[in-house]
């Protein structure tokens, strides 16, 4: 059971490329994600994968088997529609029972499935209501639970929540990951929202121009993203740019050294190449007079702002602004010291 | 001395829709009397007596030309026309005054007769029937198509001839006679000629057709190439054509009374009945009008053409049409 | 978010609201009032109608009613089983020459069935083209085909005429589905069949059973065709209608026909409600599939023969027709072979001289500018009428059942009849006429509006409410939602009624052999004219003003295409 394959999948738009050359693996057991940015060719990834559209070039393998000439209704891929693409001249029920039909399943056996299939989306006794009476929320559960009432072998989201607003979203996010668990079906989310990329997925996988930039697990791409456009989409905030010479990173605040530079290509290391210094520090509004091991860069409180995660502050270093979160607020302008440790710099490369 | 200049007085004409005339002839008219002339186009010959009849309470117009001879009670009748004593019937011959009281005034004639096919005849060599009876025939099967009587005018014509020939009592067993030859009957003339008929542009596949006796010479006048003589001619034997007068009358309540009867005379004077052939296709009745020669030379006139006393197919059009039906459709 | 289809302005339901609605339809109901209610009344009134009657006539009724019935239902079913795959083809595939297919399968709506039944007769006529290569090839002197006179024949003719039906409806909302609706039933493993049939048959159920009905109210109302095509043999309301009031003058007799065929279209039109009332699920043109091409060889072999079935099927006559024009048979035809004829322009030449200064000669170019003019003005009215009325409706209930039922009638009512009450009506003051032209449309109208509101009814109620309140919240006013909001959204829609007025007037024949007069002729009258003498240049002269019909039908159809698109501000189709 090796799960979905993608090889070399390119396909054009309009005269542009759009996908180029995607190869792909996810395997099975997992909630795979696909984080891109608006026109990256995400949704379009995905139709292909169902057979939705057809690649210019490339493969879909399942289990190793080429899927190219099998039809769609033949693939067993649940798909959920960013709008939720409901039969309008269907009740729930029906429309849960939808993809039952022609599995040979007897009547009340079908009305046994679609009747757990609505209590797992928490929808239970909804059968017999008109879809054009639904919330966007309940419509979305009960796409969700006619795709899995099927067993699909592979769940393909497509931007599902995106319709919805965000207390809706942030709910159904948790919802979501623990239906897809309990269903135990392999998916792949595809998604612009990076906070809900890196709840959802057990696996990420960044989709940018067109090729997968990074893929890995979440913590691991958000500790090591692969270059300055990736973390910067993953929404890192501390990002300073510099020159990599003879092991010491120059910046506009000074030099760094003792950095580790093992997830640096050896192209990215060598002299004179650019880099970026990702600062996961603390910082400080008194400056100690403590000798630490590493060093002290020094700015001015630009601003002090409340949010429920944390006060969000805004220090600037000579021209360079850094945000963090602080459990108490700092008074704007005073001195504020950032502590800066080699443990807690990340040093990716900036082109790309 | 200033002349003086007022409105033109609008004259109403109603008449059917084969109804056609010199332009200059009408403009004449209307200088000459001040007017101006509404032609109001109504259907077929029967239509537009109808449509007459329908609103007699409020004319749609204060003259109708077009009634024929077999409707000639029907407006009579009613009574649909005024009458008026036109100077001009006194060169019309008596044969075409069938209302004596001239509230229906005759302006032209013409018949309907067997148009054949000369080529076909010719080259299969079979002789042109003579009488009703020949049609009935086994050389003449599914030669011949005709008009259902009940929508079409020359349909009903043929259909009358019949009838004279062979009595009220008589016809039917003709007419089973015909349908077992095969004759075919279709709704209207344009089809039967230009569908049916084989001299025609159709190219059917009947080479006789129930038409009009002015029909060959149509076929020369608007031959696409020119042509020495007529490719179809009519059989004019005894009896075979009806004879057809068309007649004009002045509506009762007509607000124009004057205007109409100049118009009247307008139509039975000399220029407008010369101008008749070429352009309706029917003979003038006015005895001194002159013919042109593309009719002399394509036309056959019956001697002996068939005619039936208005008053009885008055009585029992719609009785013959209903057996009639019967006959050919069961 | 609401996103529900079907709540449109339920929401917004003030009194305010209530009484724009009425305010709307004044319009309508007074036109209503007076171009039919009043005339119809009129005729049936004055036409000494007696029940007792009823008993003479009843062998006749029961005959022309069934027939009418019988022919109606064949005709419609085989429209439908021809006109889905093509309306399916012409709309969401793309193909060389499909503009050109969707064109010509219009065309034969406006030729009068004189002409239709020229062009059968010139392609499969015993002495037409098709008979000429038969007998050539095979030495044979009968005729392969025989269509008239037959009931084949008549269903051949009625598919000819109504294609474009249910082609322009079904097509553009086929084509404006939410492709998502057959991408997810794919995906839960339904066959390509199986999609159609549970899940894109059902949502085009309401256009598909409205186009099914109009389709049917126009064979139950078949004259032409039946006259001409069928022989004396068949015989529907119409035509006995037409016998009865004008040859055989017994008025109460037509009258009672008349009645009989307008309760057949009442309760037609009433089943219709009863079977559907369902919104379908448009998207704008942003999210529609585009049109595509054919996917896998089995794909383009199934399309392929179909465009070319369509192609012989309507270019066949009317390319025939056109020949017609330019072909001049020879002085010794007659004969069974083509002697002495050839290509000539002599039928076109003929049709700008005025051969024997005939006062009632029709110069074309007035004939078809008449034509053009009274088709335009009807296509503005109706469309313009029909979205009043579709706007001030009441979105759901009682009222616009009964309301959208009466809308049929019309097209039920024997133009014989209503022609007749119109002269009756128009004679005297108040509503005196004189004669003006301005009729014309306004009869037309009358029977492009009925198909106008089915065609824009289930496009305007699917317009997804949120789209107009989003609007509404950004401060637009009513007018401009509907300028920005609905009309971008129905265009194609709006685009198709008003080609259907548009065609629907310059074929009309039946009230306005009634209603014109030989100052406004127009082209079918025209035609008429030259068909009425024997002759092969008069038959040449009616084929050539066919032709000019023809194209000047094609050029409208086209201008109205492309200036869609500018008038929305969106790309042509």
């Amino acid at each position: 059971m090796s799960g979905l394959s993608l090889r070399g999948i390119t396909k054009e738009y309009e005269g542009k490329p759009l996908l180029r050359g995607i190869t792909l693996d996810v395997p099975p057991g997992e909630i795979a994600c696909l984080l891109g940015p608006s026109g990256s060719g995400k949704s379009t990834l995905l139709r292909i994968i169902a057979g939705l559209e057809k690649p210019d070039a490339g493969q879909v393998l399942w289990d190793e088997q080429d899927l190219s000439g099998t039809p769609v209704h033949r693939r067993q891929f649940g798909f959920v529609f960013q709008d939720y693409a409901l039969f309008p001249h269907l009740n729930v029920g029906r429309n849960v029972a939808f993809g039952l039909h022609a599995s040979g399943l007897s009547a009340d056996e079908i009305h046994a499935r679609v009747s757990d299939s609505l209590k797992a989306v928490n929808l239970p006794g909804y059968e017999n209501r008109a879809v054009q009476e639904l919330s966007g929320g309940e419509q979305q559960r009960v796409a969700l639970a006619r795709t899995l009432v099927t067993h699909p072998r592979l769940l393909l989201l497509d931007e599902p929540l995106a319709a919805l607003d965000r207390d809706l979203r942030s709910q159904l996010q948790e919802e979501l990951r623990a239906m897809l668990h309990a269903a135990e079906a392999p998916a792949l989310y595809v998604t612009h929202d990076q906070e809900e990329a890196f709840y959802l997925a057990d696996r990420l996988y960044l989709l940018d121009q067109g090729a997968i930039q990074q893929g890995g697990e979440p913590g691991q791409l958000y500790l090591h993203p692969v270059d300055g456009k990736t973390a910067g989409f993953f929404g890192i905030k501390n990002q300073l740019t510099g020159v990599l010479s003879n092991g010491v990173v120059n910046t506009s605040l000074g030099c760094f050294s003792g950095l580790d530079y093992s997830h640096l290509t050896p192209n990215q290391r060598t002299n004179g190449s650019k880099v970026i210094l990702l600062l996961r520090c603390a910082v400080n509004s008194a400056a100690t007079r403590k000798a630490d091991p590493g060093g002290i860069v020094r700015g001015i409180v630009a601003d002090c702002r409340f949010f429920p995660a944390g006060f969000q502050v805004i220090v600037n270093c000579s021209g360079e602004v850094f945000t963090f979160f602080l459990p108490d607020p700092v008074a704007i302008g005073s001195e504020a010291c950032l502590l800066v440790q080699p443990a807690d710099i990340t040093v990716i490369t900036a082109e790309g | 001395m200033t002349a003086e200049v007022h409105a033109p007085t609008l004259l109403r004409v109603m008449t059917h829709d084969s109804f056609a005339i010199s332009a200059d002839l009408v403009k004449q008219f209307e200088t000459e009397h001040q007017a101006k002339i509404e032609f109001i186009k109504a259907g077929d010959a029967g239509a537009a007596l109808n449509k007459a009849l329908f609103t007699a309470d409020n004319p749609l117009a204060d003259v109708l030309f077009g009634v024929d001879n077999t409707f000639l009670t029907r407006a009579l009748e009613h009574p649909l026309f005024e009458p008026y004593d036109s100077p001009a019937l006194a060169n019309i011959p008596p044969q075409f005054r069938l209302d004596s009281g001239n509230s229906a005034l005759p302006v032209d004639y013409g018949d309907v007769c067997i148009n054949y096919d000369k080529s076909y005849f010719q080259q299969v060599g079979l002789p042109i029937p003579t009488r009703f009876s020949d049609l009935t025939k086994a050389e003449y099967a599914g030669l011949l198509v005709v008009e259902n009587p009940a929508s079409s005018s020359p349909g009903m014509a043929f259909l009358l001839s019949t009838i004279a020939a062979y009595g009220p009592e008589g016809y039917l067993d003709f007419w089973q006679a015909l349908r077992d030859n095969g004759v075919v009957v279709v709704n209207d003339w344009e089809t039967a000629y230009y569908t049916n008929f084989s001299a025609s542009s159709g190219r059917g596949p009947q080479a006789m057709v129930v038409s009009y006796g002015t029909s060959p010479a149509a076929e020369v006048i608007y031959a696409s190439q020119p042509v020495t003589e007529s490719p179809t001619a009519s059989v004019v034997s005894e009896n075979m054509c009806f004879r057809q007068v068309e007649f004009i009358g002045i509506l009762r309540g007509t607000q124009e009374r004057q205007l109409a009867e100049q118009f009247v005379d307008f139509m039975l004077s000399q220029p407008v009945q010369e101008d008749i052939p070429l352009q309706m296709f029917m003979f003038p009745v006015l005895s001194t009008a002159s013919i042109p020669d593309v009719f002399v030379q394509n036309v056959q006139i019956p001697e002996q053409p068939a005619s039936i006393d208005s008053e009885l197919v008055e009585r029992n059009r719609e009785k013959w049409l209903q057996d009639w039906t019967e006959v050919m459709l069961k | 978010m609401a996103a529900g289809l079907d709540r449109g302005y339920a929401e917004v339901r003030s009194g305010k609201s209530r009484n724009w609605r009425w305010l709307l339809l004044c319009l309508p109901i007074l036109y209503g009032l007076i171009f039919y209610v009043w005339p119809l009344f009129q005729v049936i009134r004055s036409s000494g109608f007696e029940i007792g009657q009823l008993a003479a006539a009843t062998k006749t009724i029961n005959r022309t009613v069934s027939f009418s019935l019988w022919q109606a239902t064949l005709s419609t079913i085989l429209t439908l089983a021809l006109g889905l795959p093509a309306a399916y083809v012409l709309y969401c595939f793309r193909f060389p020459t499909r503009s050109t297919l969707r064109l010509l399968t219009a065309i034969p709506f406006i030729l009068p069935t004189v002409v239709v039944a020229a062009a059968f007769n010139a392609l499969v006529g015993s002495g037409g083209w098709l008979n000429q290569v038969w007998q050539a090839l095979t030495g044979n002197e009968k005729p392969l085909l025989t269509l008239t006179g037959s009931l084949a024949g008549i269903l051949l003719a009625h598919i000819f005429y109504n294609l474009t039906i249910v082609i322009r409806m079904a097509g553009p909302a086929w084509s404006s589905l939410n492709p998502r609706l057959e991408a997810a039933a794919q995906t839960l493993g339904a066959s390509p069949w199986q999609v159609f049939h549970s899940v894109t048959l059902p949502l085009l159920r309401p256009v598909i059973v409205s186009a099914a009905l109009l389709v049917f109210l126009f064979d139950f109302t078949s004259f032409g065709v039946i006259l001409l095509v069928g022989g004396i043999r068949f015989s529907t309301l119409e035509v006995e209608i037409y016998r009865q009031t004008l040859s055989f003058y017994n008025l109460p007799l037509a009258s009672l026909l008349a009645l009989i065929q307008l309760a057949c279209t009442l309760a037609f039109a009433a089943l219709y409600q009863y079977f559907s009332s369902r919104p379908l699920p448009l998207v704008p043109a942003s999210e529609r599939k585009a049109a595509r091409k054919p996917d896998g060889w089995q794909q383009l072999l199934r399309i392929s023969l179909l465009i070319l079935f369509l192609w012989i099927f309507f270019a066949g006559p009317l390319i025939s027709l056109t020949a017609s024009a330019f072909w001049s048979i020879g002085a010794d035809r007659g004969e069974r072979s083509l002697v002495n004829a050839g290509w000539t322009l002599a039928h076109f030449s003929g049709l700008v001289k005025n051969r024997n200064s005939d006062l009632f000669y029709v110069p074309p170019l007035t004939a078809l500018m008449n034509s053009l003019k009274f088709a335009v003005l009807t296509a503005f009215a109706s469309v313009g009428l029909g979205m009043l009325l579709v706007y001030g409706l009441p979105w759901r209930g009682k009222l616009r059942s009964v309301a959208v039922i009466l809308l049929m009638l019309p097209l039920g009512t024997s133009a014989v009849t209503l022609g007749l009450g119109y002269i009756l009506t128009f004679n005297k003051p108040p509503l005196a006429w004189g004669g003006g032209p301005w009729i014309l449309p306004l009869a037309h109208t009358l029977v492009a509006l009925p198909f106008v509101v089915r065609t824009l009814m289930p496009a305007v109620s699917s317009i997804p409410s949120f789209y107009r309140q989003s609007a509404a919240v950004l401060g637009a006013g009513s007018w401009r939602i509907f300028w920005t909001v609905d009309l971008p959204l129905i265009r194609r829609v709006l685009v198709s009624a008003f080609i259907f007025a548009f065609t629907i007037s310059l074929g009309e024949f039946g009230a306005t052999s009634l209603l014109y007069r030989p100052q406004y002729p127009t082209l079918p009258v025209a035609i008429f004219r030259y068909l009425s003498l024997p002759g092969a240049a008069n038959y040449g002269q009616a084929m050539a003003m066919s032709v000019v019909m023809m194209l000047a039908c094609a050029a409208g159809i086209l201008i109205i295409e492309k200036s869609s698109g500018f008038l929305t501000g969106e790309g042509g189709e």
